[in-house]
Formats: C-alpha cells, structure tokens, sequence
C-alpha cells in the first residue's frame, strides 16, 4: 500500500480457498485493507470520518480502535475483514472466501478510496 | 455518442473552453534558445458574447479566459507578451515562485508595464506543480476578461490518477466598463447593493427582536456606513465557468466509473463563490495548486483568487450540475458534468442570502454560537446521535471574533453551528460564514485543509508582523493598517527570517489577501501540515495568521485580491532584503 493505492489493481481467488493476505504499508499515512461489497465499504466510510474526527485515528496512526461515547453508544473497528496498518508496518488477514463473485478491496480513510484506493477482490466458484 | 478520451484529449478540450474569436497564441515553437516552451501571446480588446448577449472585453490570446498554459514542473517557459491596447497592460503569474522582474507587477520588484505596442519577454523556470493561473495587474483590465489557467504536471507521478482532468475557471462579467463600475462605488454607497434592507424588513426585525434591540443594531450598522447584506461590492455581473454563461451551459464530459480531476480557479474580479455538485461528493486533493491529504465534502466556499484541485467519481450515466453561487446570492455560474454533451440536470434552489451581524464586526458578546472553532476537530458538524461536543455557548468568546482565538483563523466556517436566530428561521442564514449548507452535506473548512508535505521541524517564528485591513465601504476607501498604497508603509523581513503575520480584518467584509512570489502557511491548527496558500479569506471581524519564510528576495504586493479594494489602495509592499554576507572581521 502506497499514497493512495495497492499494488494489484485485482486479486482473484477461488471459493473454498483460505487466503492470508499479507499487507506491507509503504507509505507514509495509515491505511486500511478492507474486503467487502462496494456498498458496504460506502456505508463504512463516514464512520472512519467519524473515527478520525474523534481522534480513535490520525492520518499517520491508531489511538484506540474502541471509543465509547458520552450518549453510550460504542465505536470500533475491529470487523475480521478489515485491518489498519501504520506507515512501514505490516498486517495480515486469514479469510476463506465461500461465495462466488466479484467484491471490492478498499481503504476508507477518508478521501483514499475517492482518489484511488481500491482494488477488485474477484472470487471464482469452485 | 461517446467516445473515450484521453487525459491529453480531455486536457485540450479544457483548453478549448470558450473560444470563440481568432487564438494568437503559438504554443509549440521551440526557435526561443534553451527554453522548453515558447508562447506568444497578445492583449487585446474584443468583444465576447455570454448567454447571446455580447459586451466588451479585454483579451489575452485573442478569448475569454485566455488560453489553457499547459506546462511541466522543471521546465523553462518563455511568454513574449504584445500590447495591442491604447493603454499599458502586465501579465502576473498568480501563484508562480519566480524571480521578481518576472511576476507581472507593475512598481514592484523592478518590473514596468507593457506600454502600448510594446512586447515583454517572461522567462522563467518552473519550480512547483498544480493549478495556478494568470491575469493583468494594470488599472482594472483582470474585470474585463484578461486571466487565464496554467496547468503545471508534476516532475514526479502523481499519487492521483485519473481519467479526466478538466480546469472550471470562475469568473464574473459585466457589461459595465470596469473603470465606471470604481466611479459607482466611489460616489454613492450601497450602489449595487440591492439586497439592502427596507422599511419591511425593519418592521419585521422589530416584531422579532423587540423595538430597543433593532433600534440599536440599526445605529450601529449606521455609524460603521456598512450595510448588514454587504457580501458583495458589485452586483449585476454575469457569473461565467470557462467564458461561458449559466445558458451556454460549459459541459464536461466523463465516463460512468472514471475519476475525475477538477480544478477550481475562482479569477474573478469581485466574487466568492459557494460550489456544490448535487448528488456527487468532492474530494479536495490541492489548495492554491499545492496538495493536501484528500479531504471529502459537500462543497466549498472559494474565494478570489483561490483554487481547488477535486476529485468525482461520478458511477451513473447521468448529468450533474456543477453549481457555483456568488456569495451575496445575485447569480451563480453553472456548468454540467454529462456522458455526453446536451444533457443538464436540475439546478438546486437558490439558496438564502447571508445577513451579516455584528458578530462580523466582532461585536458581538456571547450569544452568539457560531464559527464555533475552526481548530476544534469536533467543531462544525453534528454527529448524528451524538451529543454535539463542547457547545460554543460555552465559551464565553464564541462569535466574538478576538484576535488569538482559533475560530478567527477559519474563515471557512461553512460547517458552523447555526446560532438559534438561524435555527428558528432557515431561511434567514445569519453571519459571513452561513453558506447555506443542506442538512446533513459538509462544506469545507480551512481546518480541514492539511498540506501533503509535512514540516516537522520549523523553526519558531522571530517575530510578530500585524497588519490590519482597515476600510469604510461607505466612502469606498480600503486600506492596509489605514494607509493607502502610495501612502503605505513597506513590511521589511530579511530573507531567510521566519514571521507570523496576523491579519486582523476590522471591516464588515471578508478579503482574500495575497501575497506574491511567497507560498504563506496559514495557522488553522494543522499541526507541522499547515496548508501553503497565496490567498488567505480572513473573514469579515476576525482574523487570521499564517507564518512565513521570507526566501524569495524581493518587494512583493501584499493586497486584498478583491480588484477594486487594491486599486482604491489595499495594498502594500512586503520587502525581502537579502542575507548580508557575514562581516566576519
């Protein structure tokens, strides 16, 4: 990962396999490696805005991946299919994908995505 | 029918943007000896037609704007400019870090104007990359038509890739000669205001407010010669994208699934600017050409002089509309963002008119919740479900606008808590910074605005410089720390040293203050990110400050970019004299 972008543009799998996604932070900002449909990542995206306008997040680093709010209400970000890497660190995700079709890798700091953080994530049948 | 294009294509359809009479320009030749690119361009007086109605103009390049300059970071650029006008004329690079002689200014750094008849040679090397643009800094030529873009692609790959990169230039036009529109503002007050305030609206504020409270607000308005709906100067202009009127309906054309670059250039003469695209968020990647850690939101508040670099990824083979309102509501500019050309979406309502209050004067004691602290990270948008942090009532100065608060520094406030007058009655939006925005869209603010490029290690400011915008709108006479420019005094920094300068703006109107040849980092709490900017908005009652290493050595402008403040004298010099050779004895 790179400002803002992966390296593969496409990652193809087949359903039934188990994947360890090792994810290497080359550049210089926090950014997240997260699989999910592409609607879901939308809906994901203004609560990263809100982790960061919260201080959980800066644009370099993790404060805290959980914060309660006065009004009881709790933030995290702590889904298995997503991680946060900090600049020159690295992460790993292990994932047995089941299900046929064709998904959306994505960083969702805010304004990553938009300016060209994703890639396709395309899950062959068996 | 459509067919893809490329960067380069898409490039070169902004640049044909608006041409309608003969293009003097060459760009290409390579005779010039070393230089990489070599453009003539001549100034001349033409005549442009805007939504079918034509009126005069000043031209560079034979249109309105002038043409598209397209360079590249590290290259060498020579302009022969040729004056075909009766009177002297200049070319400013607006933005470009270049040596003095170069930057267009006529009685600063050396540089003379253009006489009639007469070419200038600008021979500069590019040192930056991004948006910046070009226009006359002679008498009022820049009103009349003479700016234009410059596109400058970095040495390095970019860290955005896209599709399509088209420039939207912002302009506003009028019928009037620019030298009678001055006259207007000089001899009578309120000439263009005709937003101002009636009898009705007094009686109004009197059944709302109670009789003893707008008796008063009304006294003071009066005693200050400022009328509360002042946003603008000059009305009855024609709000142009790219030359083209709001009927001629400039079109951009994208791909469903590309991303999109586009930069925003506000060269208007007199004219801010709320820009929104309906139903399409923007990210803000570059401020004043440099860039910024990408900042997504609703819209922005540009002011002059200003550009935006933003990023759309417009997925559905629909139109958008690309609205751009003037600030005190008399009109807006508009283009679309189509799959195709012919096609428009709906234009948004028009939304309310600001009515400024004493807030903007700093007046204003508690009470008053609004621009509730540009450095606070909570301040200026709601969470939904949330207890909205840190209420500004609390603080006793919220609205009241003291040097050395943070919210004084955000003239972009856009996002601000509505004070409860504003609550009761939306369609009253109150205060400079009350841009209208819908429920739930976020405009940006200058906190917002992060710059790319980190400064760990700066070095502490030696000292403190600070400069008052002074004025009366009443007898039209604009100033700098109450001293006009002829009368001014010069701001000297050595080169080299580091300053703060603090802009406190103690009249009713915002001003877009830029400095020449020297990139300012503006204090928004940004930490070791400031933003660079050559034109800061300091708001109207507020102030604003910015640091900055004085390492171009020069006597550069330092002016309102508002065009008929500068030349009413809101201007001044600010000299870098070079490093003395230590004396070692």
């Amino acid at each position: 990962m790179t400002e803002n972008a992966y390296n593969l543009p496409r990652v193809q799998v087949r359903a039934g396999e188990t994947i360890r996604f090792v994810v290497v932070n080359r550049g210089q900002f926090l950014h997240e490696f997260s699989f999910a449909p592409a609607e879901v990542h939308a809906a994901h995206r203004p609560e990263m805005a809100m982790m960061m306008d919260h201080g959980m997040i800066t644009h370099e680093r993790v404060i805290s991946l959980t914060m309660t709010m006065p009004d009881g209400q709790r933030m995290d970000h702590t889904a298995p299919n997503s991680i946060l890497v900090e600049p020159g660190k690295t992460g790993e995700i292990s994932w047995r994908f089941t299900r046929a079709g064709t998904i959306e890798i994505a960083c969702n700091l805010p304004g990553h995505y938009e300016t060209g953080m994703v890639a396709q994530l395309v899950v062959t049948p068996r | 029918m459509t067919h893809p294009l490329s960067r380069r294509d898409s490039l070169k359809l902004a640049a044909a943007a608006g041409m309608a009479g003969v293009v003097t320009a060459y760009p290409g030749r390579r005779s010039f000896a070393n230089a990489h690119r070599v453009q003539d361009l001549a100034v001349e007086a033409t005549r442009i037609t805007v939504d079918g109605v034509q009126s005069n103009a000043l031209a560079i390049g034979g249109t309105v704007p002038g043409p598209l300059l397209q360079w590249r970071e590290g290259e060498e650029v020579v302009i022969r400019v040729t004056n075909r006008l009766t009177e002297a004329t200049s070319i400013h690079w607006h933005g470009l870090l270049l040596a003095g002689v170069m930057d267009g200014a006529p009685g600063f750094n050396g540089y003379e104007a253009i006489a009639p008849g007469q070419t200038y040679t600008y021979r500069f090397q590019l040192r930056q990359a991004g948006t910046y643009w070009y226009h006359s800094h002679s008498a009022a030529q820049e009103q009349a038509g003479m700016y234009g873009a410059i596109v400058i692609e970095p040495a390095q790959p970019e860290a955005v890739r896209v599709a399509r990169d088209y420039v939207v230039l912002l302009s506003d036009h009028s019928p009037e000669a620019p030298d009678a529109i001055f006259r207007n503002l000089r001899n009578r007050e309120g000439y263009y205001n005709r937003g101002q305030r009636t009898f009705l609206d007094f009686a109004r504020d009197v059944r709302r407010d109670g009789w003893s409270a707008t008796v008063a607000d009304r006294m003071a308005w009066g005693e200050m010669r400022m009328d509360p709906t002042d946003l603008a100067d000059v009305t009855g202009y024609a709000f142009l994208i790219n030359g083209l009127g709001p009927n001629d309906n400039k079109t951009f054309l994208f791909t469903p699934g590309e991303r999109v670059r586009l930069r925003f250039i506000n060269a208007s003469a007199m004219s801010f600017y709320d820009v929104a695209i309906p139903d399409l968020r923007m990210t803000v990647i570059a401020a004043d050409g440099l860039p910024v850690l990408p900042v997504p939101v609703d819209e922005f508040r540009i002011g002059i002089g200003e550009t935006y670099d933003v990023i759309v990824n417009p997925t559905t083979a629909r139109a958008f509309t690309i609205m751009s309102e003037s600030i005190d509501r008399s009109g807006y500019a508009r283009a679309t963002l189509a799959p195709r050309e012919g096609m428009q979406a709906p234009i948004p309502p028009r939304r309310p008119r600001a009515v400024l209050t004493m807030a903007d004067m700093g007046m204003a004691h508690g009470g008053m919740p609004m621009g509730g602290g540009g450095s606070d990270p909570h301040a200026g948008h709601v969470m939904p479900g949330m207890t909205p942090p840190a209420p500004s009532a609390a603080n006793p100065h919220a609205g009241h606008a003291m040097p050395g608060t943070a919210a004084a520094a955000d003239p972009h406030a856009g996002h601000a808590m509505p004070s409860a007058a504003a609550m009761a009655d939306p369609d009253r939006a109150l205060g400079w910074e009350q841009a209208g925005t819908p429920e739930g869209k976020r405009a940006l603010r200058y906190a917002d605005l992060r710059s790319a490029r980190a400064r760990p290690n700066a070095p502490q400011p030696s000292r403190e410089i600070i400069l008052r915008l002074t004025g009366q709108m009443g007898r039209y006479s604009w100033s700098l720390n109450d001293r006009r420019f002829g009368a001014e005094e010069a701001i000297r920094v050595r080169e080299g040293e580091r300053v703060r300068i603090r802009f406190m703006n103690e009249t009713m109107m915002a001003h877009p203050m830029h400095l020449h040849g020297m990139f300012m980092e503006l204090e928004n709490g940004a930490g070791d990110r400031l933003p660079y900017k050559h034109v800061v908005v300091v708001r109207p009652g507020a102030e604003a400050s910015v640091l900055l290493t004085a390492d171009e050595v020069g006597d550069w402008p330092l002016h309102c970019h508002l065009l008929f403040h500068m030349k009413a004298g809101m201007m001044t010099r600010l000299i870098v004299e070079p490093a003395r050779t230590a004396s070692a004895g």
